[in-house]
């Protein structure tokens, strides 16, 4: 009586403990590096490996609500890696993405030439609390632009789109984007005066985030989610239509050329990494031992 | 009445009761908060989203800019998956690209207040209105909120789990315990006292729990103390004080149970009454300490004398009973009986006093002479009684002819023994002759008792004695050396050469020792084996067939001829035919007395034919016509004996005879 006692309470107890996988929660920005990612969502892999993936307009706020949130990993570059690093230590980069070539971009509704001989103060539009923020200094050191007054305008990219285009005349103004964004401003006028293809000598890397505690916890369904972004990357070099028509919607519904046009602006990295670059990354304390 | 087993159970089934019903209680009222909570979040969410664009819309154009609020409130909230604002049907903005048409009515819920638990599980999508203005006309935008299903219905199964596991199957473990521990402590010890209190079979472990364990303890000691007194007053009911023997009580049940058995078995036993000789003049004289005494000494000297499982008991002040049921004859209980009464007549010394007493003894059988208790007492009273008419320090036995019977069997046993001593015992043979040329071709030795006042004894006389006590092994023995020596003694001599037959009784079978006795005389003699010849019986075969087959079989190996006697005349088997080592069978006189009628003839002929059949030979006995003789020659009998050739003979007689028909009789017989 009294084994068969025990034995009832034990298979009692393991019958209350979950086989599930923990819900993995992710959070991207609309980023053309991510979209191995929206297809992957797009496609239905990641339901299976209960991973959540969440899409917010801009960098800053993937970055915001990582942190405020509760998530588990966010998409970023390595500015926002470095600013949520100073916070908390654990974080590191599990999945390398891309690396911008191109697809990082300063615009202006005027020449370089105009900027550099106004005497009004510029509206520099970005996400502040960002990558644009290292692109714009580059930039304005690059072009000699220091004595010129600017007037900060800090929004989403979204917004920045939404309110130039609204607003006819905004005066002279220079948005710090990225691909897909720069092509809707390039519809409200703005031309491209430097991107980090040419003319900015800045390192922009793309990946995902997590701490080790998540990465340990999550490790086979991050291991699983590394080789769907490897499928998805497979799939857009071999059938880049079909792989445009899953992501459109997650990249503010560019065109099939625009969308050709923006792979050019950046190098995916999700294969090995190339030596040089990961003496750059050491120099820029950006740790590569725990990418998968 | 509840035993304390239900009251525990009870009381625990009503604990269990109780606390499952506060427990659902606070369950629904917990599910009820944590919905609440959840709908508090999703309001909150979907009115400060429809808040915002309400008021920062500057038109509808500029729609597409709350994009990223959307985004955040779904990307910052686990409880909701998707958020889409829609301008009638149209979608304007949605946080999921794949979503492309707005849920129809039915499956929303405008309503975000007192949403009970059972609504939330099932509703996917929350509506609300964004008022605003298009240009002075007030306007409406629908903002739906798609809530995370999986993720509600997780948390509350999470919740249901954690209370079935903390509150339901934690607190239920518990109490199981609780019950185990109150049934291994204290309901089970309870039932073991109280089985242990009505039957005092099963005595309990010690307990642990020490008022318990108090009460298991004195149960126990006041238990062995009463048992111990139970079996002292049932020995002392039961047995008589003086001489430790069985009483007249014990004596009874015993042979109660006695009577039952043999009456069951059809089996039969001695009941013998002894009563001491003027045992009154001991009494009188020494005192009754000293008669006292010399009884304890009586009863000592009558159990040695005795096996341990015959019964004795003292049934009167110097009567004392004894019943015998193992023994194999009335010769050898007269032997048990006369031992007592020897023992008893010896001198005993009691406190330095020489005491001499004898004992008379009355022996009555059951069921001869009584079929209950009352019966074969007063059987066994009135023989003592006879017995001390006749003289004391003798037995007799209830029934007269039963004592004629013994005493002639002692009688002849003495004599027998005494006759082995003076070789009164003598062979006389009988010759086996061909029917064809009347030749001699064997001789049967047939033992007779020359006694020198009653002359010759035939063997039906004494066989049978010598059979029940046991002198049959030693006669048998005797005959085999003598005939073997005679046999030997013949061929040296030149008179003849011829097989001699010897019969064996069934007794000397059941002799362990048998088979060694018959090849060491055998083999020592230096005996042709084909010169001896054993006859016996069928009746061979009817107890231990098995080792006396075996028996037969050393015989045959050593290469000594058997031959069936008196073969159809008992309970004859082809049976035995097919299975016994046989040489020979020897057709009975009965037989062949009837050979000139029909049906006589008949069963001569069938004897014949089936040892032709077999290869056996075949020796008819009791002859004693010429006619007998003629009809044997047609049937193709060859051997017999018998009167007409000639009677068993002493040893010289026989020798003449060889001599004087030189191994012929018959027709051509001078």
């Amino acid at each position: 009586m009294v084994k068969t006692f025990f034995l009832f309470a034990a298979m009692a107890l393991l019958g209350c403990s979950s086989q599930e996988q923990p819900s993995l929660k992710i959070v991207a920005n609309s980023w053309i590096g991510y979209s191995p990612l929206f297809y992957a969502k797009a496609n239905g892999w990641l339901e299976p490996l209960n991973i959540k993936l969440s899409t917010v307009v801009s960098l800053g706020e993937s970055m915001h609500i990582y942190e405020y949130s509760g998530l588990d990993a966010f998409t970023g570059t390595q500015y926002e890696y470095h600013q949520v690093h100073q916070k908390n230590p654990n974080l590191i980069p599990v999945i390398m993405f891309d690396r911008s070539n191109g697809g990082d971009v300063v615009m202006s509704n005027r020449s370089e030439k105009s900027l550099r001989e106004t005497a009004d103060p510029i509206n520099v539009y970005l996400e502040i609390n960002s990558v644009n923020q290292l692109v714009f200094k580059d930039f304005v050191k690059r072009h000699k632009l220091q004595d010129k007054t600017f007037n900060y305008i800090n929004g989403d990219q979204l917004k920045i789109v939404s309110e130039l285009k609204n607003n006819l005349d905004p005066g002279p103004s220079i948005v710090v984007t990225y691909v897909p964004y720069n092509h809707s401003l390039e519809k409200s006028g703005f031309t491209t005066l430097a991107s980090t293809r040419d003319g900015l000598d800045l390192l922009v890397l793309d990946a995902l985030y997590t701490t080790k505690d998540t990465f340990k916890l999550h490790n086979e369904q991050f291991k699983q989610l590394k080789s769907l972004i490897d499928r998805a990357i497979y799939d857009l070099e071999n059938h880049p239509k079909q792989f445009y028509e899953r992501v459109k919607p997650y990249l503010e519904n560019n065109t099939y050329d625009e969308f050709l046009s923006s792979l050019e602006d950046i190098v995916w990295l999700n294969n090995e990494l190339d030596p040089k670059l990961v003496e750059r990354l050491d120099e820029a304390l950006f740790p590569t031992r725990d990418l998968l | 009445m509840l035993s304390i087993h239900h009251f525990v159970i009870t009381a625990i089934v009503a604990i269990i009761t109780l606390f499952y019903s506060v427990f659902f209680y606070h369950f629904l009222k917990d599910q009820q908060q944590k919905t609440d909570l959840i709908m508090e979040s999703i309001r909150h969410d979907t009115s400060e989203t429809a808040y915002i664009i309400s008021t920062e819309m500057q038109g509808i154009e500029s729609i597409r800019s709350f994009k990223s609020l959307l985004n955040r409130k779904v990307a910052s909230s686990p409880l909701i998956t998707n958020m889409v604002v829609s301008l009638g049907n149209k979608i304007l903005i949605k946080t999921d690209a794949a979503i492309t048409t707005i849920p129809p009515g039915k499956r929303t819920l405008s309503t975000l207040n007192n949403i009970p638990t059972s609504k939330l599980l099932e509703q996917r999508v929350f509506e609300s209105d964004i008022d605003f203005f298009m240009q002075d006309k007030p306007a409406k935008l629908r903002l739906f909120t798609y809530v995370d299903h999986k993720y509600i219905s997780n948390y509350f199964s999470q919740n249901q789990m954690n209370y079935l596991l903390f509150f339901g199957l934690f607190p239920m473990l518990g109490l199981g315990l609780l019950w185990l521990i109150l049934r291994n402590y204290i309901t089970t010890p309870l039932e073991s006292l109280r089985l242990f209190a009505y039957s005092q079979e099963k005595r309990p472990k010690p307990f642990k729990l020490k008022e318990l364990e108090y009460v298991r303890s004195s149960m126990e000691e006041t238990f062995q103390r009463l048992e111990h007194e139970k079996k002292e007053l049932y020995r002392l009911a039961r047995t008589d004080s003086l001489s430790g023997l069985a009483n007249r009580s014990q004596l009874n049940e015993r042979l109660s149970w006695l009577i039952s058995e043999a009456s069951r078995e059809n089996s039969e036993f001695a009941i013998v009454f002894i009563d001491l000789d003027n045992f009154k003049v001991v009494n009188d004289s020494l005192g009754h300490d000293i008669g006292d005494e010399l009884l304890k000494n009586v009863a000592d000297l009558i159990h040695h004398v005795l096996r341990e499982y015959d019964i004795i008991a003292r049934v009167g002040g110097d009567e004392f009973v004894i019943v015998l049921s193992h023994y194999k004859t009335n010769f050898e209980l007269t032997h048990i009986i006369q031992r007592i009464i020897d023992r008893i007549s010896e001198l005993h010394i009691i406190e330095s006093h020489p005491i001499r007493v004898s004992a008379s003894i009355g022996v009555a059988f059951y069921p001869q002479d009584g079929t209950d208790i009352t019966g074969l007492m007063k059987s066994a009273d009135i023989a003592m009684y006879e017995a001390k008419k006749l003289g004391k320090n003798q037995f007799k036995f209830f029934t007269k002819a039963l004592h004629q019977q013994v005493l002639k069997e002692i009688e002849l046993e003495h004599s027998m023994r005494k006759a082995i001593k003076n070789n009164e015992f003598e062979l006389f043979y009988q010759p086996k002759m061909s029917t064809d040329g009347h030749q001699v071709v064997g001789a049967e030795a047939l033992i007779r008792w020359i006694h020198p006042q009653k002359g010759i004894i035939p063997p039906n006389d004494f066989i049978p004695a010598a059979e029940k006590n046991g002198l049959m092994v030693e006669l048998g023995e005797w005959i085999l050396q003598t005939v073997v020596q005679q046999q030997i003694e013949w061929k040296t001599s030149g008179l003849a050469d011829i097989q001699l037959s010897v019969n064996l009784s069934v007794v000397q079978f059941l002799d362990d020792h048998f088979d060694d006795k018959f090849e060491r005389i055998i083999i020592q003699s230096g005996i042709d084996p084909q010169k001896l010849d054993i006859e016996m019986t069928e009746s061979v075969f009817l107890e231990n067939s098995l080792k006396n087959l075996s028996s037969l079989n050393n015989i045959r190996d050593l290469g000594v001829s058997i031959s069936l006697d008196d073969f159809g005349t008992g309970y004859s088997s082809l049976a035995y035919l097919k299975a016994l080592p046989i040489d020979t069978l020897k057709i009975d006189k009965s037989f062949m007395d009837d050979f000139n009628n029909e049906t006589g003839s008949i069963f001569i002929e069938t004897i014949v034919k089936l040892a032709h059949t077999l290869k056996l030979h075949v020796v008819a006995e009791g002859i004693e016509t010429q006619d007998q003789i003629n009809y044997l020659v047609k049937i193709g009998c060859n051997t017999y004996q018998g009167y007409y050739c000639s009677p068993p003979l002493p040893v010289d007689q026989f020798e003449a005879f060889l001599r004087l028909t030189d191994y012929g009789c018959g027709e051509d017989r001078e």
